[in-house]
C-alpha cells in the first residue's frame, strides 16, 4: 500500500509503531508526530517539488504542509483513506493557493538537480535533451492538478493504480482511465511540440 | 520507432494496436525522466523536524489550559455552564429553604404551651 511500514529501530521505539497508533499519539506526543514526519516528508516534498518546479518554494510549502498537519492532527478522522491522502490534500491546497496568490506559474523553472539525468558526452545533444525534458515538465504542469498528482504518484513515487485510487478517493478503474486519457493528452501535446 | 518501421513495410509489420502503443510507451519513458524523484536536502529535513518538534512540545504543554479555556469559552458550552451553575444554585437554595422550614416546624412542635 502507499503506507510506509513501521521501521524497526532499537533507538527509536516510535519507529516500530503502526500508523494508527502514531496518529492517536501525535496530538499530545511530539515524538510520535516526528515519526510521522520522517515517514512522509520525502513524498510530500517530491509532490510539491514537481508541482512548483523549484527547491526553495518546495521547501517552504513542505514546511507549511507539516505545520498545518501538526495544528490539525487532533481533529484528524480516519475514514479509511491512508494518512498520506490527508497530507497530500493539505499540500495540494497550499500549492493551489501558491498559484492563486501569485502569477509565479510563468517564472517556474525546474532546478538543475535532475536535469543532469543521463548526461550525454555531446554538449549540443545535452542542451537539446535538457530543453526536451523542460518541455515535458511544462506540458505536465499545464494539466489539471488531479492529473498531475496521478502522474507524480505513478512515475515519481511508483504507486500502483490501487494505491493512487486510495490517495485520491477514487476507484482503481477511474484512475486507470484517467491515467490513460492523460497519456493520450500528453502524446498529442508532445507530438505538436516535436518531442515524440 | 519500431512502429514506424512496421508502417513503412518492413518484413514484420506490427499490428495496429502495437503501432498505437509505441508513442504511449515513449510518453511514459519521458515521464520517468521528467518526474524523477526529488528529495529534500538533509539540512532542510533536519531543520524542519526540529522546528516541528518544538512546536509540538509547545502545543502539548498548552493543551490542558487550552482545553479548559475552550470548555469555558465555546459559545454552546458557555451557556451550558451558566445554566448548570444557575440550576445548582437554585437547587441549593431550595434545600436550604426546606431545611430552615423543617427547623422552624421542629421549634413550633417543641415549644411548651404557656
Amino acid at each position: 500500500m502507499g503506507t510506509p511500514s513501521p521501521r524497526p529501530n532499537r533507538n527509536n521505539p516510535y519507529a516500530a509503531l503502526d500508523e494508527t497508533e502514531l496518529i492517536e499519539r501525535a496530538a499530545r506526543d511530539p515524538q510520535a508526530f516526528g515519526e510521522l514526519y520522517e515517514r512522509y516528508v520525502d513524498r510530500i516534498y517530491n509532490y510539491i517539488y514537481h508541482r512548483v518546479g523549484n527547491a526553495q518554494d518546495a521547501e517552504d510549502l513542505t514546511a507549511r504542509t507539516f505545520q498545518r498537519a501538526l495544528q490539525h492532527i487532533g481533529r484528524y478522522e480516519d475514514h479509511g483513506a491512508p494518512f498520506s491522502a490527508w497530507l497530500y490534500r493539505i499540500a495540494h491546497n497550499l500549492v493551489a493557493n501558491w498559484y492563486r496568490d501569485t502569477s509565479r506559474r510563468k517564472e517556474v523553472a525546474l532546478d538543475e538537480l535532475y536535469t543532469s539525468h543521463r548526461r550525454s558526452e555531446d554538449p549540443y545533444r545535452e542542451v537539446i535533451r535538457r530543453e526536451e525534458i523542460e518541455t515535458v515538465r511544462e506540458v505536465v504542469r499545464q494539466l489539471s492538478p488531479e492529473r498531475q498528482m496521478v502522474l507524480i504518484l505513478k512515475h515519481s513515487e511508483h504507486l500502483s493504480n490501487a494505491e493512487i485510487a486510495q490517495v485520491l478517493g477514487r476507484t482503481e478503474g477511474a484512475i486507470k482511465s484517467l491515467y490513460h486519457r492523460t497519456l493520450q493528452t500528453l502524446r498529442e501535446e508532445l507530438e505538436k511540440r516535436g518531442i515524440l | 520507432m519500431q512502429a514506424r518501421l512496421g508502417r513503412k513495410g518492413s518484413k514484420m509489420a506490427l499490428p495496429q494496436q502495437m503501432v498505437d502503443l509505441v508513442p504511449l510507451l515513449r510518453v511514459r519513458q519521458w515521464l520517468n525522466i521528467a518526474l524523477a524523484p526529488a528529495r529534500p536536502s538533509a539540512e532542510f529535513r533536519a531543520w524542519l523536524k526540529q522546528e516541528l518538534l518544538q512546536q509540538a512540545a509547545q502545543m502539548a504543554q498548552q493543551a490542558p489550559a487550552r482545553r479548559l479555556g475552550q470548555l469555558a469559552l465555546a459559545p454552546g458550552r458557555r451557556e451550558l455552564l451558566i445554566g448548570a451553575a444557575v440550576g445548582s444554585a437554585v437547587s441549593l437554595a431550595g434545600l436550604i429553604i426546606l431545611f430552615i422550614k423543617w427547623r422552624l416546624s421542629q421549634r413550633t412542635v417543641h415549644t411548651p404551651a404557656a
